[in-house]
């Protein structure tokens, strides 16, 4: 497993997600202040835990450093309604899954983040909410 | 249709006297909706007190920490009106029946009952959702609502209320029946110099079904 730091995607999506935050419209519930919108890092895992519930669907994922460290990176999404209008279900993810997660970090930098798009080994992927380009 | 309908209910509200017995007549407001606007996270032209700067402080403050003590929505508590009139993204069922028109929102499945009425509960407790009447003006459903707890927020931003807090809407369906429309002027004498108002807009959808969201989850952060 190896884990991709940096800036990816095109400006446009970026600016997209960005406003998204900006006006409240992706989360009801709380501040997304903690999360850095204008970074988005992508790191390959493991499903170590998903927690289909509200007010926010999380994700844990084990990632394996360039050291050979194992990491543990929280992924806030959002609410169950949302993600299960966007194709997602309370099956979507199992511990052991191989994934690739594309997120907003935390701004402190804590080892987690805005969950924004899972891709699965064989290409599939699934959007967190309004994160569908 | 539409048109000629709402000219023979007007006709019939005013021969009626604009009595109950017309309740009929009124718009049906049932149906799923959607926010079209951000409505109060981009809010502005209200004038807080000294008090309410304060407890606006103190409420960033608690929200930048995720402080459960201060942003109780964190704990799973209700949102509360009027902060829930600004769900964003979750959609929300409107049930409508003459003696009431109930609100099931998507966000904390919050349930909000607006009775039909010119009178308040007598001896209530200060609620979440607040002790809502209503009486219609025309086309217009007129929400007064009153008697809230005093630790929800007005918005996301925490913007704060205090136990003075005084809700009053105009509902009312326009173009055409597409949009859901509710004027909210928020009336709080200690913590704002005037009363101010909000406009929402919500889009009707019925190609929505909402899901059941039981707030269980009080992780706030990674």
């Amino acid at each position: 497993m190896r884990m991709i730091r940096g800036m990816r995607g095109s400006g446009a999506l970026a600016a997209f997600l960005t406003a998204l935050v900006a006006v409240g419209a992706a989360s009801a519930h709380h501040s997304f202040a903690m999360f850095d919108t204008t970074k988005q890092v992508t790191v390959e895992g493991v499903v170590k835990q998903f927690t289909w519930s509200n007010p926010h669907v999380w994700l844990d994922v084990t990632v394996m450093d360039d050291k050979g460290q194992s990491q543990q990176w929280g992924l806030e999404s959002l609410a169950v309604g949302l993600l299960y209008r966007a194709g997602w279900n309370a099956d979507s993810l199992k511990p052991g899954d191989k994934v690739t997660v594309l997120l907003h970090p935390m701004r402190d930098g804590t080892l987690g983040g805005q969950l924004m798009k899972v891709t699965f080994p064989d290409g599939r992927a699934l959007y967190s909410g309004n994160a569908r380009p | 249709m539409r048109r000629l309908g709402a000219i023979g209910a007007a006709l019939t509200y005013a021969l009626m006297g604009g009595g109950a017995s017309a309740a009929e007549q009124h718009p049906n407001f049932s149906g799923t909706y959607l926010q079209r606007s951000a409505g109060a996270a981009t809010a502005s032209g209200y004038q807080l007190t000294p008090e309410g700067q304060a407890a606006f402080d103190r409420n960033k403050a608690g929200i930048a920490a995720s402080d459960p003590n201060i942003d109780t929505a964190l704990r799973c508590e209700p949102q509360g009106i009027p902060r829930m009139l600004s769900p964003g993204p979750l959609p929300f069922v409107v049930l409508q029946t003459p003696a009431m028109v109930g609100v099931v929102s998507e966000a904390f499945a919050q349930p909000r009952l607006i009775f039909l009425g010119n009178e308040h509960r007598k001896d209530y407790w200060p609620t979440y959702m607040g002790d809502a009447i209503a009486h219609w003006e025309g086309d217009t459903l007129a929400i007064d609502t009153v008697n809230f707890v005093p630790t929800t927020f007005l918005d996301m931003r925490g913007l704060p209320h205090s136990d003075a807090l005084h809700v009053s809407e105009r509902m009312q369906l326009i173009e055409g029946g597409k949009t859901l429309q509710d004027q909210v002027t928020i009336d709080d004498k200690k913590f704002f110099k005037a009363p101010w108002t909000v406009t929402y807009q919500y889009a009707r959808r019925e190609d929505i079904k909402i899901v059941e969201t039981v707030c269980l989850n009080t992780r706030t952060r990674p």
